[in-house]
């Protein structure tokens, strides 16, 4: 009886041990599951009306890490960026300086969604991240074709001038762009109003998408600007892009030169587009003979100079464009 | 600030509720870190409760601690970032200073005091979740300062973008300025930069 009585035991102790490694095996195995359900749980607070409740549900969320972020609650992320993104500017930020809760809140939601890497966040991303941090830059960047229009709408929007453009200057310095020709030229438009009336983030942006063919614009920011942050800003990036303007052979800074005539002419109309057309043309002829060492390529530039000048003098061309053209031929003849 | 004292005995009855035996009373008293962090456990902060270890002793009342306590946490980490932060910045613009005005802060220091509401209730709008509360977040004064025009709140703009970017570049997460109806509001009076580890 003894022995039977202790035979049972030892099966009730083995099976209660076998019972114990399932559960912990299944506990281990279901860990992602009960992760999951907390990202889950956690997401309730993403609905509410309170911007704290809303901001203490990302913050936990992110703390799970995004790996253990079901696709239900990405979507709901992504959606509530792009929401905060879109009515930010309608509403009211009384705050005193020091506090950080409205748009410490959407860094910390961009932060979060940028790294699901979803396409479907890039209107969000656009509208509110694009300051946050470079990753959501390179994000946008690397999917410019579909972000092109979320992009031009965060150009209009207050305060978000200069992510746009330090993204539009990423996406400039990508080869080969996925933009077409129209798209990289009305940013190259929106780049030239920038030099004006957002030089630093136009320095920025040349900077990040090393756009030396614009040294000419960044030197007369150096040598006119009268903000020392402006002038500081445009001195570093002028010996930051000066490798990168001596690597860029003649036919491809005339180009490039020309690209920015283009973008600058985009929407013209009756005479001033046939400035920028003659132009166009010279530029033409003055690539194709440079390229080829025709030998009368001298001549040909300094017709394209001085039509450049006549063209700025009648105001069919901005004088930014006029330096570019003027500036970069006078390279080119340089080297020759 | 002295921590909460803990009064504790222990005592030992039988089935009759007669007591067998009593011990003394201790007096127990938290130190000061462990009174900080039970502030973060009972705002129930969103990034969890920072081990013992990260405290470290700070002087109160100056950049580093704008916390209650004469301990506080800094990141070394972001620290040594924040340090080629102000490095690359001055290398452009040494020119302007540069001013930290703010690293760590305690729980209800964020909640109730780190606005210009001291003393009045909660504050306006401090993030719970605030990363001052682990020391990896600054904010960074922008120049001039103060801003008495608004030429001088365009130039503290220039100012507020040309770091913000910088500091994109360097990889911190940088908070967006703010605007209200479409104006700008509070936020070009610095620049809040943070960079923590998981």
């Amino acid at each position: 009886m003894q022995y039977v009585r202790i035979g049972y035991a030892m099966d009730r102790r083995s099976r209660s041990l076998r019972c114990l490694v399932v559960l912990i095996g299944a506990l281990l195995a279901d860990s992602s599951v009960l992760v999951a359900q907390a990202a889950d749980s956690l997401a309730r607070g993403l609905d509410s009306t309170s911007v704290t409740i809303r901001g203490d549900a990302v913050a936990r969320l992110s703390t799970l890490g995004a790996a253990n972020i079901t696709r239900a609650v990405r979507a709901r992320l992504i959606a509530l960026l792009e929401n905060e993104g879109a009515t930010q500017f309608t509403t009211p930020s009384d705050t005193a300086d020091g506090d950080e809760r409205f748009p410490g809140y959407i860094a910390e939601l961009a932060s979060l969604v940028v790294q699901f890497q979803d396409p479907t966040s890039l209107r969000g991303l656009c509208l509110a991240g694009l300051d946050v941090n470079s990753s959501v830059q390179q994000f946008v960047a690397a999917n410019a074709a579909t972000a092109f229009p979320f992009l031009e709408q965060a150009w209009v929007t207050p305060l978000r001038q200069e992510g746009t453009l330090e993204t539009w200057g990423r996406i400039l310095g990508m080869q080969p762009s996925a933009l077409t020709q129209a798209q990289q030229l009305t940013i190259r438009q929106h780049l030239l109003d920038a030099s004006v009336t957002e030089p630093v983030g136009f320095l920025w942006a040349v900077s990040l998408g090393q756009l030396a063919d614009l040294a000419p614009v960044v030197q007369n920011l150096v040598n006119n600007s009268t903000d020392p942050i402006v002038t500081g800003e445009a001195t570093s990036v002028q010996a930051a892009i000066v490798p990168a303007q001596a690597s860029l052979s003649n036919a491809a800074l005339l180009t490039l030169s020309q690209s920015w005539l283009d973008g600058s002419c985009l929407g013209f109309s009756g005479l001033r587009k046939l400035g920028c057309q003659v132009l166009d043309d010279e530029f033409a002829v003055a690539v194709k003979n440079v390229g080829a060492n025709a030998g009368a390529e001298k001549l040909i530039l300094d017709a394209l100079i001085v039509s450049a000048n006549i063209a700025v003098k009648d105001g069919n061309i901005t004088s930014t464009v006029g330096t570019i053209i003027v500036s970069n031929a006078k390279l080119v003849r340089s080297r020759l | 600030m002295e921590g909460a004292p803990l009064r504790i005995s222990a005592q030992a009855t039988d089935y009759n509720g007669n007591t067998v035996q009593s011990s003394d009373t201790v007096t127990l008293r938290q130190d000061e870190i462990d009174t900080i962090r039970e502030e973060y456990i009972e705002f129930n902060v969103a990034h969890g409760v920072p081990t013992y270890d990260k405290f470290t002793p700070i002087p109160r009342d100056t950049k580093e601690n704008r916390g209650d306590f004469a301990y506080g946490i800094l990141d070394p980490t972001f620290v040594a970032k924040l340090a080629q932060l102000q490095a690359a910045w001055l290398a452009k613009h040494g020119n302007f200073p540069w001013q930290i005005n703010v690293y760590y802060r305690d729980p209800v220091h964020n909640k109730y005091h780190a606005d210009n509401n001291v003393g009045g209730g909660p504050s306006s709008g401090t993030d719970s979740a605030s990363r001052h509360m682990y020391g990896c977040a600054a904010d960074i004064q922008t120049f001039p300062a103060p801003r008495n025009t608004a030429a001088d709140t365009a130039a503290a703009l220039r100012f507020h973008k040309a770091l913000s970017a910088l500091a994109d570049s360097m990889h911190f997460n940088v908070e967006p300025l703010k605007a209200s109806n479409g104006k700008l509001g509070s936020g070009v009076g610095h620049v809040h930069v943070h960079s923590c580890t998981p």
